[in-house]
């Protein structure tokens, strides 16, 4: 792919508006998913002013989750996660509850995920140390369908708790997309 | 209406740029370096530089990942060069050197290899004002070891004709304002030697070492350069020399000493140098003056005069804000801050973290 002398700001400004303007051609309504499975890009604000750096960091990596919807209200959702930066490293795997909620011809969704992770830090050169400790995740998105099979979550936001090297604060911005199989219909009647 | 026309690669192109809303393209630390500074503190038991980061609004100190950071054998002095690039630990068993890059992302320490010889329990160091020279002295050698500095790569060099004497147990040293004289109190001979400084070279001036009071183990220097000041321990007093401007010579003025709290270890002036302050390591406090600048006498604090700290405070240093002091208290085991009033002097405790062992001296960065 050609690099393009893009800004952050305008690339995002601009995949905005293509995922806006793909929304409204969609007119099939989000079904819940017996089974669905998701991976995509994910950004860290890692809190590592609580290990003396001066700021907080910025991590990129990715994010994979599969959940199983007991009901069209409520499944039981896994996750890995991987993102890295200059001096810090974050992974680990998360599982938990998801609640979901059909909504603008898409679906809104919150979880609550504990899991652990591990960090890597490195403050120089060769000077390394990893710790694997707890976590837990609160969040949700969005996410509308663009096929029978896929749908597109433009937007996850998670407040992610690591207690490495002491506790940390972070937040969490993930896209994915997503593959589902069955359909959860809506019981109508009797 | 089935969408049409839309790639896959168009879609994970728009996913992978969704996220990462910043302009940091490879997800390294943010540049929240402006809001904060650095302090390191020497830590002989356990051979190594712990690092803190303070911030600069609130002075909450963390301490940096990976501190301490090893160095030679019982470092007990350090300082740091005004670049914020480089810092110099002393390593009193080690009878030499050592040289530390700081990283400016984390605040980490690396040392630089190979470590310069000093002689024989060096510490403490000193730079002077535009960080040409290097001053370290070596307590059991009695002698002062100066290098020039390099501000490049921090390397020193020894200079022609170091080590200079300083007479018997130098314990602590000071530059005047304007780096011609340097003063060093020599314990033992309850005294404080006096050097004229031309270029980092020491020459003795005429009747050192001057007497004070007994034992003596710190002094500092007025910002006026017309006045010395040497805390006592055994004396529990606080010695006012005034300074012959031409000569260097101290003479004792009218009214010193004056009292302090017990086992004064350390003095140091607050930034306006209208208030000074001793570090009492017996009564874990600080003695608070007003300082007449004409006179140079010292003035006990009306309202309150003493402010404790924790227990046994060693060191004291004013903080780069000049909003505060970092004291290490020995006993607690903590370093802890001071707060200055501007206008009345008084000090108060704030921010406190506690150190694995005590530290006996602290640098901090601008």
């Amino acid at each position: 792919m050609r690099r393009q002398r893009v800004s952050v700001r305008a690339a995002l400004f601009f995949s905005l508006v293509w995922l806006v303007g793909l929304w409204p051609l969609s007119s099939r309504a989000q079904d819940i998913a017996r089974l669905a499975v998701s991976l995509g890009p994910s950004y860290v604000r890692f809190d590592s002013k609580t290990l003396g750096f001066p700021g907080n960091s910025n991590l990129l990596g990715g994010t994979g989750e599969a959940t199983f919807n007991i009901t069209r209200s409520f499944g039981a959702t896994g996750q890995i996660y991987a993102d890295y930066g200059d001096h810090v490293h974050l992974k680990g795997w998360m599982a938990g509850a998801q609640f979901n909620h059909l909504k603008w011809h898409g679906m809104l969704f919150g979880h609550v995920l504990f899991g652990k992770t591990q960090t890597r830090v490195e403050t120089v050169v060769g000077n390394r140390a990893f710790l694997t400790g707890r976590s837990y995740a609160l969040g949700g998105g969005y996410e509308f369908p663009i096929s029978q099979r896929f749908s597109i979550r433009p937007i996850e936001l998670d407040y992610l708790n690591t207690s490495t090297f002491g506790g940390q604060n972070n937040l969490r911005v993930s896209a994915a997309l997503v593959y589902r199989w069955g359909a959860l219909k809506k019981h109508v009647g009797p | 209406m089935r969408m049409k026309g839309i790639s896959l690669g168009s879609l994970c192109l728009a996913l992978a740029l969704l996220p990462g809303c910043s302009n940091y393209r490879s997800g390294g630390t943010s540049s929240g370096g402006a809001g904060s500074h650095l302090a390191f503190a020497a830590v002989p038991t356990d051979n190594g530089v712990a690092a803190y980061r303070i911030a600069n609004n609130t002075g909450n100190l963390t301490q940096v990942f990976g501190s301490p950071f090893a160095g030679g054998l019982s470092p007990g002095s350090v300082v740091v060069l005004p670049s914020n690039k480089f810092i110099y630990a002393a390593n009193e068993n080690g009878n030499d050197i050592s040289l530390f890059t700081i990283d400016s992302s984390t605040g980490a320490l690396t040392e630089v290899s190979p470590r310069t010889p000093a002689g024989v329990t060096p510490g403490p160091l000193l730079l002077d004002s535009g960080a040409n020279f290097l001053y370290a002295l070596n307590r059991s050698s009695g002698t002062i070891s100066v290098y020039s500095v390099n501000g490049s790569s921090g390397a020193l060099s020894e200079i022609s004709g170091s080590p200079f004497p300083a007479n018997q147990s130098p314990v602590a040293l000071a530059l005047s304002p304007s780096g011609n004289f340097l003063f060093v109190v020599n314990a033992n001979l309850a005294g404080v030697s006096v050097f004229t400084v031309n270029s980092g070279v020491l020459t003795l001036v005429q009747g050192s070492p001057f007497a004070v009071g007994k034992v003596p183990l710190g002094l500092t220097v007025a910002p006026s350069g017309n006045y010395v000041y040497v805390v006592n321990s055994n004396d529990n007093t606080l010695s006012i020399m005034s300074v012959d401007p031409n000569t260097g010579v101290l003479t004792e003025i009218l009214g010193s000493p004056v009292a302090t709290g017990t086992t004064p270890e350390a003095v140091i002036f607050d930034p306006s140098g209208n208030f000074l302050y001793t570090l009492n390591e017996g009564s874990s406090n600080m003695s608070g003056f007003s300082v007449d600048t004409g006179s140079g006498l010292p003035t006990l604090l009306t309202t309150t005069s003493t402010f404790a700290t924790g227990t046994n405070p060693v060191f004291v240093t004013l903080d780069s804000s000049g909003k505060f002091f970092l004291v290490s208290n020995q006993g607690a085991k903590t370093i802890t801050e001071m707060g200055i009033n501007s206008t009345s002097g008084a000090l108060t405790s704030s921010n406190s973290v506690g150190i694995d062992q005590p530290a006996t001296s602290i640098a901090v960065t601008k």
